[in-house]
């Protein structure tokens, strides 16, 4: 019956085709639409660790001055960032967590041999950054374990710099020199651009991904500064010396705890970490240490553009209208039909069967229209993608194709169901007597 | 009331032409009550279309009323239309999505009447077939006789001069089909003209005069005097079996 | 004319009709409340900076990558040489230097109070330490009090500060604030010489955006300096190559980069200007997708009509009078999507207001989306509606 029913759609099609395009152009540009809009909200809004970012946790210690919270809007919240005695203690020494990355973005120079030196975004951070965040590889990996502990001076190149600096090739052992120093190649990402920069979105929330990862062990040694936000309440901060051992806040700390017992572990050692702290003059205000889930982090900052969320719910409304407008199509065309509905009523079609016929028909022409939908969409994130500047921001990935095909098959039935049911209703007799 | 002189109507199609009225003379005294009767395709409805100004014709004159009606402009003739004739067709033709009521006040809104005197004429009309209480009931909950009678009050009550009726009865059983005619009769003696187009002989004895048409000629006959002047010949045998 | 039984067959077939007044309502509210976005965003992006001419202000960044060049004596001797080399560039008109650049997204802030009330939350006080000739350069107009004292830029402390009347009003909401003062980087009170009228300050998305003060100095940081340049309108391109060469010239362990202001700007909005694209096309779409719809319904419903259309125009009916026929049913049923699409409108926006914080939509454009659709409306239905008038009357008499 399916069979026979899908082969009915299929000739209907055939034989009106200009109504049936039109039917499947309204159907496609909604869905097209509807996709590209969820895609970027998803990739904007979406979990960017899924499985995983409920184990990651963002770590605030409220350091900040007795006299007044670091937000009046919202005294209760810690800083957003930590010093860097913080991060260092209470961060990347702590035998705790799975994993867990202290880290600043700041901006060095690559000495190129033989050409002209240029400043690099960069990433300090410990080696756990890319286990923690899950970044993509294409050759060799983290600086080691050890090399970490002997403050070696090595490099994760970006598949990009890497591009710039050693065309396609494997440049792990390599060397280059980074401000004054050099430094030996560990590791080349795979192209990697989250739409949203998941694990830094106080510093630009929109930036690519940093073009090289020192380690965080060189960072005082070095003297390097972060090149993004710092709040402070003290004095003193302006100098690098300062900046290290001020109360300024300008790194992050990110935690992977695997079980509950793991994170109360952490919460009470980052407890009496700041209790000591305090026995020691800082800390003055109440113990106010917080452990934040990565997603809950994000939406309590609003990392993601409120414009994102609107261009959702009207991609949503459009794509209702596109399928008021098939319901329109699909009616006109059912009920020219009628006296051929009348005549396999007659012929003891039941209305069940009737029913289910030009449902089907609708959920092919649904079918048809979401295909060139998600086409449409993929053809429109690539036009987006080349407007903003060779940066792969908006991908469609497999889960996305199912929600846009979801979508079709939803619209379909919903626009389907009105039409069949009229068609359905049609008595036999009436268009035969009118033959 | 209608004069019609050496009038000739033309269907062009891709490559052929066909002669639907050929050089027609006519005149319909006011008060008659003409019955056009042809086998199919012998140009009745061309005929009806010509006279109720719903179609032009191609060649001779045709006198309405008196009026000269052969080049009007569409504005002109709708105007006419509206004024002079009521039209009752084979199939009704009631509007579905309006109940009785709206449906005899087609006419008379585009009359241009006022509200109170065109509520007066639709219930007038409706009394006179005996439908004043069904004013509320849509067109699909009527039997067709009903459907008919409403169809005459909306012909009536814009009060026409001529009355052109297109096979009235044809989607009618016997008994509904002789109340529908003597309607048609009482309204005949109240002075309208009527020309009825129909193929039915029983029908078209109650005439006062019957016309015959054949491949878009006439033929002539009056109803006082039954003469079988029409004799079908083999080829009108054959035209009405082809069509 | 017929207002009666148009309506009155209008609510005896509603289906067709239904569907135009989903398709209007649901048109309405997304189109305004897309346009409201869309408009929100065109403010916040082309709201004048206050800086005179943005097309001839260039921004000079240079970065310095040779070690010398982090001794604090040797970079601000070669910082005062560099503005010396780019005030002598043909097409030149000022020079300055300064810590930030209003709309580049990055700047300093800190937080500011009134030295009788330090105990008080602090206003948001972003700021730019400038040099000499910042006032000619930045194109900004002074409307009260004085310029800086060549001997203030010398100084090691901030003593002055020049304010945006934005701030000043926010700071001193009474009074004169000429000759005020304030406590700004934990260090002696800062008095207030001189207001200038508007300034949008690094962060031109933010709420604070026209609050800044400036104070006179000479910014000097390790890693980058910013010069501002004012050019000769018509000569920023060869301006734009000179400054590049002059400052290598100058001393060539450094990277030197130009833009323009209207560069920054664009920079600054580009996802501004991404999502505003984005709405656009949506908003284009969404008028085309709507017009095609209540053509195909109407076109439909004449097409199902045409016996009726036919026996109108035997009782009568002018072609003049079917085409208003079909124009005052649009009317009305576009009437009646419009009341839901201003219901739906207003509750989208609380929607969008509750979760993606839209501001309130203004009746105006309520108003203006109405008469748009309305019109809309009508315009499409011509079409079939002409169509109508073409129907024949001799179709009354067609055997069915």
């Amino acid at each position: 019956m399916v069979g026979y029913n899908l082969k009915l759609g299929w000739q209907s099609l055939r034989r009106t085709p200009v109504l049936s395009s039109l039917a499947i152009a309204a159907i496609a540009l909604g869905i097209g639409v509807a996709t590209t809009c969820v895609t970027i909200h998803y990739l904007l809004a979406g979990d960017p660790l899924p499985g995983k970012s409920d184990r990651l946790f963002y770590v605030r210690l409220d350091s900040w001055d007795p006299e007044r919270p670091f937000d009046s809007d919202f005294p209760e919240r810690p800083p957003n960032q930590l010093t860097y005695r913080d991060a260092l203690a209470a961060v990347v020494e702590s035998d705790i967590p799975a994993r867990k990355a202290a880290m600043f973005r700041a901006r060095l120079y690559l000495h190129p041999e033989g050409a002209q030196p240029f400043s690099a975004d960069t990433r300090v951070t410990t080696r756990d950054f890319f286990a923690l965040f899950a970044v993509p590889f294409r050759f060799g990996d983290a600086w080691s374990a050890e090399a970490e502990a002997r403050g070696e001076a090595q490099v994760v190149l970006s598949a990009e710099i890497n591009r710039k600096l050693f065309g396609e090739a494997n440049s792990v052992g390599r060397t280059i020199k980074i401000d004054q120093q050099i430094f030996t190649v560990a590791g080349v990402l795979a192209p990697w651009r989250p739409a949203l920069k998941f694990y830094d979105i106080h510093n630009g929330s929109e930036r690519s991904p940093e073009e090289i990862y020192i380690p965080f062990a060189l960072a005082r040694p070095l003297g390097i500064v972060n090149a993004g936000n710092t709040s402070s309440w003290g004095q003193g901060w302006q100098t690098v010396d300062g900046k290290y051992d001020s109360e300024a806040v300008w790194l992050q700390g990110w935690v992977e705890l695997e079980s509950d017992s793991q994170k109360q572990a952490y919460q009470s050692f980052l407890d009496q970490y700041t209790d000591g702290q305090r026995a020691a003059g800082r800390f003055q205000r109440k113990n106010n240490n917080q452990l934040q889930p990565m997603r809950a982090w994000h939406q309590q900052e609003e990392a993601v553009p409120p414009s994102a969320k609107s261009l959702m719910v009207i991609a949503l409304a459009f794509l209702g209208i596109c399928a008021v407008n098939l319901i329109g199509l699909l009616l006109g065309k059912f009920l020219a039909r009628a006296p051929e509905v009348g005549v396999r009523r007659a012929l003891g079609a039941s209305r069940a069967a009737v029913f289910v016929q030009h449902l089907v028909e609708c959920e092919l022409t649904a079918v048809g229209g979401g295909l060139a939908g998600i086409l449409l969409s993929w053809g429109v994130l690539g036009v987006i993608n080349r407007a903003l500047e060779g940066d792969v921001h908006y991908r469609l990935d497999l889960p996305m194709i199912g929600t846009g095909f979801g979508l079709t098959l939803v619209a379909g039935l919903v626009a389907g169901l009105y039409p069949a049911w009229r068609i359905c209703s049609v008595p036999p007799a009436t268009h035969l007597k009118l033959q | 009331m209608i004069r019609l002189e050496h009038l000739s109507k033309i269907y062009r199609a891709a490559l052929v032409e066909t002669l639907a009225l050929r050089d027609l003379d006519l005149t319909v005294a006011a008060g008659e009550f003409v019955a056009v009767m042809g086998p199919s395709g012998s140009g009745k409805t061309s005929f009806l279309n010509v006279v109720g100004l719903l179609d032009g014709f191609d060649q001779g004159r045709y006198l309405l009323d008196g009026q000269d009606v052969s080049r009007l402009s569409d504005r002109d003739s709708s105007r006419l239309r509206n004024e002079k004739i009521g039209f009752i067709f084979q199939s009704f033709n009631l509007i579905p999505d309006l109940d009785v009521f709206d449906n005899v006040d087609v006419p008379l809104r585009y009359r241009g009447w006022g509200a109170k005197e065109r509520r007066e004429a639709i219930l007038g009309a409706l009394e006179s077939v005996g439908l004043g209480a069904r004013t509320k009931h849509y067109p699909a909950q009527l039997s067709g006789g009903q459907q008919q009678r409403v169809a005459i009050a909306r012909a009536l009550a814009g009060r026409p001069k001529l009355l052109l009726a297109d096979e009235p009865t044809g989607n009618l059983d016997t008994a509904m089909a002789r109340e529908i005619l003597e309607m048609l009769e009482t309204i005949n003696e109240q002075g309208t003209t009527i020309v009825m187009v129909t193929h039915d002989p029983e029908l078209a004895r109650r005439a006062s005069r019957q016309i015959h048409l054949l491949d878009g000629r006439l033929l002539d006959v009056a109803a006082d005097h039954p003469r079988p002047l029409f004799a079908p010949t083999g080829d009108a045998a054959m035209t009405t079996f082809v069509s | 004319m017929e207002l009666g039984p148009i309506f009155r067959a209008l609510v005896k077939n509603r289906t067709r009709f239904v569907l135009i007044v989903l398709e209007v309502g649901l048109a309405l509210a997304v189109v305004v409340n897309c346009v409201h976005q869309l408009s929100e965003i065109r403010a916040t992006v082309t709201k004048p900076s206050g800086l005179a001419d943005e097309e001839n202000l260039l921004r000079v960044l240079v970065q310095p990558f040779d070690p010398e060049l982090r001794d604090r004596d040797r970079a601000e001797s070669l910082r005062q040489a560099d503005v010396r080399r780019l005030q002598n560039l043909p097409g030149v008109v000022a020079v300055t230097r300064t810590s930030a650049v209003p709309l580049s997204g990055s700047g300093n802030s800190s937080g500011i109070r009134l030295p009788e009330k330090r105990d008080a939350d602090p206003i948001p006080g972003p700021n730019f330490e400038v040099s000499e000739d910042w006032l000619r350069t930045f194109g900004v107009e002074l409307v009260r009090g004085r310029d800086f004292l060549p001997e203030d830029y010398a100084s090691e402390s901030v003593a002055e500060a020049i304010l945006t009347e934005a701030l000043a009003r926010r700071l001193f909401p009474e009074g004169d604030p000429l000759g005020r003062q304030f406590v700004v980087f934990g260090s002696e009170p800062v008095t207030v010489v001189g207001l200038v009228a508007h300034m949008t300050n690094a962060w031109p998305d933010s709420e604070v955006a026209d609050l800044a003060f400036f104070y006179p100095g000479r910014p000097v940081y390790e890693r980058y300096s910013f010069y501002l340049v004012r050019v000769t309108p018509g000569l920023a391109g060869e301006v734009r190559q000179a400054i590049d060469k002059a400052l290598l010239a100058e001393h060539s362990g450094r990277t030197v980069e130009v833009q323009s202001m209207t560069e920054v700007r664009a920079e600054t909005f580009r996802q501004s200007q991404f999502v505003a694209r984005l709405l656009s096309a949506v908003i284009v779409l969404l008028v085309f997708v709507t017009a095609l719809g209540i053509a195909g319904v109407t076109s439909f419903s004449v097409t199902q009509r045409t016996r009726q259309i036919g026996t109108r125009r035997a009782l009568g009916a002018t072609r003049g009078e079917i085409l208003r026929y079909f124009l005052v049913e649009n009317a009305l049923v576009t009437a009646l999507g419009l009341v839901v699409g201003i219901a739906l409108a207003f509750g989208l926006n609380d929607g969008l207001a509750r979760f993606a914080s839209a501001t309130r939509l203004p009746l105006g454009l309520v108003f203006g989306g109405t008469v748009f659709f309305a019109v809309l409306g009508q315009a499409t239905t011509l079409v079939p509606a002409l169509r109508a008038t073409k129907v024949p009357p001799v179709v009354a008499t067609r055997a069915v």
